[in-house]
């Protein structure tokens, strides 16, 4: 299979890494469904609604571009040929 | 709650007049910055059931300059391109949008203030959008086969 991004995602490409890398932890947390607001290598929030993290993605970054992301357990799959295996998260000890 | 009746047909399914204009947070950002805002744009939407999300044409995506928002997933049958577990999902852009479908009495609108949609080539099929389950999450349908008709109730 040839993976690639559509031509108008390559800009975002570092925030889908960034993305994908984050995601297990995320579901592992019971985010899915919420929309996480990425800029870079960085997760700035997690929010409940599109329209939240937009909003905070405009007052955060004003013009410059970011991604707000849905969280959704099927991306794990759909992105590992373009980044690879995803890692898996590190679970907390029990005292 | 308001109703909405349109024809269908075999070749054309139900399709109702639709406006597609800026994301409610878009259009905050847009007036704080007083940037330009383009006027909502008319379009052709096909109602789908079998959609997950909503699409819309590019052309009419690039009118309005809709900002990247996200990369959605698009199934598209017969084109495997992604995993085949997810049916040959790709990544797919999506840009913020605000939609309104068209009642004859203008006050009845569906308003969906701010939704993710997919760009995808439509004009070629007739149409301008396609109306995924997103939007019709909050409508009542009803498929009137022997009638021709299809009423959205929300």
């Amino acid at each position: 299979m040839n993976a690639t991004l559509p031509q108008a995602l390559e800009p975002f490409r570092e925030e889908l890494s960034t993305y994908y890398k984050e995601l297990p932890r995320l579901l592992e947390e019971s985010c899915e469904g919420k929309y996480v607001v990425i800029k870079g290598n960085e997760i700035h929030g997690i929010w409940d609604t599109l329209s939240d993290a937009r909003q905070y993605g405009y007052l955060r970054f004003e013009l410059v571009p970011f991604l707000s992301q849905k969280v959704d357990s099927r991306f794990l799959e759909m992105l590992e040929p373009l980044f690879g295996k995803a890692p898996i998260p590190q679970l907390e000890e029990v005292a | 709650m308001p109703v909405l009746r349109v024809a269908h047909s075999l070749t054309g399914g139900a399709q109702v007049s639709m406006l597609v204009k800026l994301g409610q947070a878009d259009l905050m950002r847009r007036r704080q910055a007083r940037m330009p805002i383009p006027p909502p744009i008319s379009a052709k939407a096909l109602i789908d059931t079998g959609a997950e999300c909503t699409c819309v044409d590019p052309v009419l995506i690039a009118s309005l300059g809709l900002p990247v928002s996200s990369s959605g997933l698009v199934v598209t049958p017969g084109w495997l391109t992604g995993p085949a577990s997810l049916g040959g999902a790709v990544p797919q852009i999506a840009h913020e949008a605000g939609l309104e479908i068209v009642h004859p009495d203008l006050k009845q609108n569906l308003v969906v203030p701010i939704l993710e949609v997919q760009a995808v080539p439509l004009t070629g099929f007739g149409i301008d959008a396609i109306l995924g389950r997103d939007v019709l999450a909050a409508c009542v349908i009803v498929y009137d086969g022997p009638a021709g008709t299809v009423t959205l109730a929300y």
